[in-house]
């Protein structure tokens, strides 16, 4: 034990000697582990948040298809449907997007249907006349409606259309409703043209969750053009979104590890002529090649540890204190409206041992087995200067 | 009897290859306990070689290395450093101290992996320090020091562990007369402790100082002769 | 041992910095259920929203959950599918086998 505290001692004013090279290492370290844990933290925390949310999403979605692309569909599917045993509700969605020119953004429009006025997450009311319209917080700051509280929209006969905004979503909500404009059913089918009967999909209500699937089976049967979909498939939807091992965390991942190998590489390849007098010197007088291993351990140990939890640190801190800033900007791709994410922290321990079994582990390897074949030789070599 | 025994000893490089070299051929050499042996001979003449077998540097390709009754050109590894640590101190001709670290941490340096706490090592050091006149340079890194005050620091360090014996690779090729003169003093007082000191040199200051016990002159790996003063 | 104890000191300090973090994480997690994700649901389940709206480029990256086998290639089926998010997110379920 004793023996360990004096070669950390040493170990640390040996590290102190390379400062600038120590520095860089822990700089380039903690960078990695930041990067990767604030991917994996964000994902994690979108997802167990989604998770939650998702549980009050419709039980089953059901959407026409023609030519492979979604199309509207008829209201009256909605009373076979209500037929089906084991349905108790139907309801018809009615919904598009809409390019606003003006800030180059994509809206989602959205028939607020029969839920109620006032909500939690609401400033104000859902819309109750067609000329009313509630947004989202991201839709309300770009069009300045917090202050005017009108939006004008160019409906499908390119005829501006004038709304009183009614109530403007609590930037909590940002996640789920950043680009809404929300109006009524009436008002969404005359302003897309929708053709009379048609919806832009139903959403169905079914009392017993274990006959989901035999009513998405049934449905299908009844009507070869559509599609259902699940609320299950909804909610495992984002579980992919946010796979870690999915698109760009994967390929993060993989620059952070490459990165990190390259460091890791070049110390195992890199042992200079300094470094291997050193252990001759250590060698020739009395330590053993073990003592030298030893040494090298806790080198690895003390860099990467450090490096470590400075990395997670940066990135908790990073993620749910400041919104994961820099990395949003990479999620934000090409989104005009892009949401302020304001994540319930939630950390998966999981991925805390993963990121230090493929961090730390290597990097511990890559100080020691180098320096095992130096210090198995014999110290003569010192002697010879 | 002799503290140190060499039988029949030869070192080979590189066996078996292109550049084999032979550095020893069949040298036969005893030391006794408390005397001062000095190796000379021009470079290449293989006392360097000669010098690293004595202190477990090494292991011979042939022959016996008895320190103290035992055989040690056999001993596996481990145990070939238990001895070096236990019997040698050794001042190398570049001195080799760690040049970023305090000269304290430097003179510690063989006591780290023993099971020695750290003021216990600093109790064993500080007098050390004190007698080779360079504790109040402690806590300065080793390359702030000059010459002879490095050579006192490697010094200090092979004596740190009590060693019975002091081996000393051209000591004094980087010293003046007068920083000779100083080292010779101290080897004195360590000789008159009871200390066998073996050194390698070619600097006749050295090998015709009255100190001198034994002086082996060494020619191509073999030794041409031995001279008792 | 100076070196050591400020080196150990460092990391206890961030080892107890991170416990403090996750444990004051789980707090406010506990806390928020109880305030916005119940209403965030019922927000959901009131205007049958499906889908977080953190991508507007499109439709499949707009609503992934609803998105159709070919949207993701917006006008014809040889196009690139060219937002960045993508990359980001997974391809939907049904394309990788997973339908029940």
């Amino acid at each position: 034990m004793i023996k360990h505290l004096k070669i950390i001692e040493y170990a640390l004013s040996s590290l102190l000697r390379r400062k600038t090279k120590i520095i860089a290492i822990f700089i380039a370290y903690t960078l990695t582990v930041a990067t990767l844990a604030s991917v994996l933290f964000l994902t994690h925390a979108l997802k167990t948040e989604a998770t939650h949310i998702l549980q009050g999403v419709p039980d089953l979605i059901v959407q026409r298809i023609l030519g492979g692309r979604h199309d509207l569909i008829p209201v009256d599917y909605a009373e076979k449907i209500k037929d089906i045993f084991g349905v108790s509700e139907v309801k018809p969605r009615y919904w598009g997007y809409y390019y606003d020119a003006l800030t180059e953004a994509n809206y989602t429009v959205m028939g607020a249907g029969d839920a109620a006025l006032e909500l939690k997450l609401l400033d104000g009311k859902l819309p109750a006349t067609e000329f009313e319209c509630a947004v989202g917080k991201g839709v309300a700051a770009l069009r300045g409606a917090d202050y005017s509280n009108e939006l004008i929209l160019v409906n499908s006969r390119n005829i501006g259309v004038l709304f009183d905004v009614s109530g403007i979503f609590q930037s909590d909500s940002s996640l789920l409703t950043n680009d809404l404009v929300l109006l009524t059913n009436e008002a969404v089918i005359d302003f897309f043209g929708f053709e009379p009967g048609r919806a832009t999909d139903l959403a169905v209500t079914v009392q017993n969750s274990n006959e989901l699937q035999t009513v998405a089976v049934k449905i299908k049967k009844l009507f070869p053009d559509a599609r259902p979909i699940t609320k299950r498939e909804l909610t495992r939807t984002y579980d992919m979104v946010f796979n870690w091992r999915s698109g760009m965390m994967l390929t993060v991942f993989c620059a952070a590890i490459m990165a990190l190998c390259i460091m890791a590489w070049d110390k195992a390849t890199g042992i200079s002529a300094e470094e291997k007098l050193e252990i001759g010197i250590l060698k020739a007088i009395g330590w053993d090649t073990d003592d030298v291993l030893i040494l090298k351990f806790w080198e690895g140990v003390i860099v990467s540890m450090t490096s470590f939890l400075t990395g997670l640190l940066l990135s908790y801190v990073h993620v749910f204190y400041f919104d994961a800033f820099v990395l949003s900007t990479i999620l934000k791709g090409w989104s005009v409206l892009f949401p302020a994410f304001q994540l319930t922290p939630s950390v998966n321990v999981l991925h805390i041992f993963t990121m230090f079994f493929l961090t730390v582990v290597p990097y511990i390897a890559s100080t020691v087995i180098p320096t095992w074949k130096t210090a198995v030789t014999d110290p003569e070599s010192v002697m010879r200067g | 009897m002799a503290y140190i025994e060499i039988e029949g000893l030869s070192k080979v490089y590189n066996v078996g290859r292109a550049d084999e070299l032979t550095a020893l051929a069949d040298v036969s050499l005893s030391i006794d306990s408390g005397e001062v042996a000095v190796l000379t001979g021009s470079s290449g003449s293989g006392k360097t070689s000669l010098l690293s077998l004595i202190g477990c540097m090494a292991r011979p390709t042939q022959g016996k290395v008895i320190i103290a009754g035992k055989d040690v050109a056999k001993l596996p590894e481990r145990f070939l450093t238990a001895v070096r640590r236990k019997r040698f101190g050794f001042i190398f001709q570049q001195f080799n101290l760690i040049r970023d670290v305090s000269v304290l941490e430097n003179v510690l340096l063989p006591l780290y992996p023993l099971d020695l706490g750290m003021s216990a090592m600093k109790d064993k050091a500080m007098p050390i320090l004190e007698k080779l006149k360079i504790s109040h340079k402690k806590n300065l890194k080793v390359k702030n020091l000059s010459g002879g005050e490095q050579q006192r620091v490697a010094i200090a360090r092979a004596l740190i562990n009590e060693p019975e014996v002091i081996i000393a690779d051209e000591p004094t090729a980087h010293l003046d007369r007068r920083l000779a003169q100083e080292f010779l003093d101290i080897l004195e007082v360590l000789n008159h402790e009871g200390k066998t000191i073996v050194i390698a040199t070619h600097d006749p200051f050295v090998y015709d100082n009255r100190l001198v016990g034994k002086t082996v002159s060494m020619r191509d790996g073999r030794i041409e002769g031995v001279t008792i003063h | 041992m100076m070196k050591g104890k400020i080196f150990f000191g460092v990391i206890i300090v961030e080892c107890v910095l991170l416990a403090v973090l996750l444990i004051h994480g789980r707090i406010r997690y506990h806390s928020q259920d109880f305030h916005h994700l119940e209403a965030k649901r019922t927000l959901v389940s009131q205007l049958g929203l499906t889908d977080y709206a953190i991508w507007t480029e499109a439709r499949y990256t707009r609503h992934p959950s609803q998105a159709d086998f070919f949207s993701a290639f917006q006008d014809f089926p040889a196009a690139f599918e060219h937002f960045p998010a993508g990359g980001i997110i997974a391809p939907p379920q049904f394309l990788q086998g997973e339908v029940e």
